[in-house]
């Protein structure tokens, strides 16, 4: 989802990497999620924690398979602009694991493991 | 089966984001639900509906699902967010034109928390399977 959020600084170092992100309340996605309530949807985060490991790792990932996504905390734009990103990739055979938060501070809104490998 | 602007009875969502465009069956513990994948679908890419499309087809056919219950009663569709996505695998990626199948189970409701499971498939080839956990706002 094109101008969902930007990248306000990020750290990265070997496979890990910090982001601080800020999402856009102007984004198209909330005229319909939801009319007059604006959620940020819960696959539009996922899609975010996918474009931060990605900056990371240095290429286009393809994620196969989503073992566990927690999302703990109604995240919106107006409510919840700055966030933290963490990331952290493990090579697993020919895969990477792919572990990642959101979250503020001492604040946890989402957790996220996944399996991931290069987008051919 | 429910189809065209009648999916808006059904689901909270409206443009850009809605993933579901057919509920064909529904009875009180399971539904198949359809979506055909257009070009300018917000999470297509190069030609390929990515994993976070996939993932909301599968969470908006499950509100379509329970929002079949409230259209039944006469009410409007309830607000719900996911709580939790367990197993997901997702196999392959569907292209612009297919036509997504998805089969939607409910496994427990309690209190406003739905536990469903999933699989969509384009004709026979599986696309996803999960589990989700979703929670309903109480009106």
């Amino acid at each position: 989802m094109r101008d969902y959020f930007s990248i306000t600084s990020e750290k990265i170092d070997g496979f890990s990497g910090l982001f601080a992100v800020r999402l856009n309340p102007d984004c198209k996605v909330y005229e319909g999620h939801f009319p007059g309530e604006p959620v940020s949807p819960g696959v539009c985060n996922i899609e975010m924690v996918l474009a931060c490991a990605e900056k990371v790792i240095g290429f286009p990932l393809r994620m196969i398979k989503l073992n566990r996504c927690r999302l703990t905390t109604l995240i919106t734009p107006l409510t919840h602009a700055d966030l933290e990103l963490k990331i952290a990739l493990t090579p697993k055979d020919e895969r990477w694991v792919l572990n990642a938060e959101i979250g503020k501070g001492e604040e946890n809104y989402m957790t996220l493991k996944a399996e991931v490998t290069k987008d051919e | 089966m429910i189809g065209g602007t009648d999916i808006y009875q059904l689901i909270p969502q409206r443009p850009p984001i809605v993933m579901v465009d057919v509920v064909w069956s529904a009875d009180e513990t399971c539904a198949e639900t359809g979506l055909t994948v257009q070009e300018d679908n917000i999470f297509v890419r190069n030609g390929r509906f990515r994993e976070p499309g996939l993932i909301e087809h599968i969470a908006q056919s499950a509100a379509a699902f329970a929002g079949y219950g409230t259209f039944a009663r006469g009410e409007e569709p309830r607000l719900g967010y996911i709580g939790e996505i367990k197993d997901c695998t997702l196999s392959s990626l569907p292209k612009v034109g297919d036509e997504l199948k998805t089969r939607i189970q409910l496994m427990t409701e309690v209190g406003g928390i739905r536990l469903i499971s999933a699989e969509t498939k384009v004709k026979d080839a599986v696309m996803a399977s999960c589990q989700m956990k979703i929670f309903l706002k109480e009106k």
